[in-house]
């Protein structure tokens, strides 16, 4: 009879919380186990700045300044 | 990591460079880049201090780094982002067919400013072959 009624109820957005308004293309599958956010597309990435196989120093900011750079991510020899 | 050396020729051909990042040794860096002929920079992010920037830390297998790629733009704003689970990868293909795109996308609006931005038959014959070939492959 007094049944409380939520009018505003947003909870169920599927849209909410994402980051979709992207360009090309943001593709997610089953990761989860990192709690910190990976950035998304739009935002500034992250510097990079580390050593290659040959111990230079490399910086993602100055290889991505002759245009676009690729950055991959690998699980690598473990 | 294999797989992106074929595609790299295409990467460069569409005006872009790859760095590939894992939390391996310089020595087990070098030994993948000779044993697989890499051409590409290999980074070494051996205290994982940029897998955390990058919210990228397999936390249930020795804080290695879950597979992922990105495109980042001159001004370092991320235009393409891939992330999957610890035991897949991103396909390279999708990677190229991304930069395609940005390319194709890029060019379009040189033509529309009369900009000359990287022009060239090249560029373009490399952005069709990546479409193409990423049509096929799914």
């Amino acid at each position: 009879m007094n049944a409380p009624r939520r009018s505003t109820d947003r909870n169920h957005d599927p849209q909410s919380g994402g980051c979709d308004d992207d360009t090309i293309a943001t593709r997610r599958y089953d990761r989860v186990m990192d709690e910190n956010p990976t950035p998304a597309v739009g935002a500034i990435a992250p510097a990079i700045t580390l050593e290659d196989t040959d111990r230079r120093v490399r910086g993602l900011d100055e290889i991505a300044a002759a245009g676009y750079c690729v950055v991959v991510f690998y699980r690598g020899h473990w | 990591m294999a797989d992106y050396g074929p595609e790299y020729e295409k990467i460069r051909a569409a005006g872009a460079d790859l760095i590939a990042i894992s939390v391996d040794t310089i020595a087990q860096a070098s030994a993948m880049k000779r044993d697989l002929k890499l051409p590409f920079h290999i980074l070494c992010d051996t205290d994982r201090k940029t897998i955390t920037a990058w919210g990228l830390v397999n936390h249930r297998e020795r804080e290695i780094a879950i597979p992922a790629a990105f495109i980042v733009d001159r001004d370092m704003r991320l235009r393409f982002a891939a992330t999957e689970g610890s035991f897949t990868r991103v396909e390279p293909a999708a990677v190229t067919k991304a930069l395609a795109e940005l390319a194709a996308g890029r060019a379009i609006s040189a033509m529309g400013t009369s900009r000359t931005v990287r022009p060239g038959a090249m560029f373009l014959r490399a952005a069709m072959n990546a479409l193409a070939r990423g049509f096929k492959s799914r």
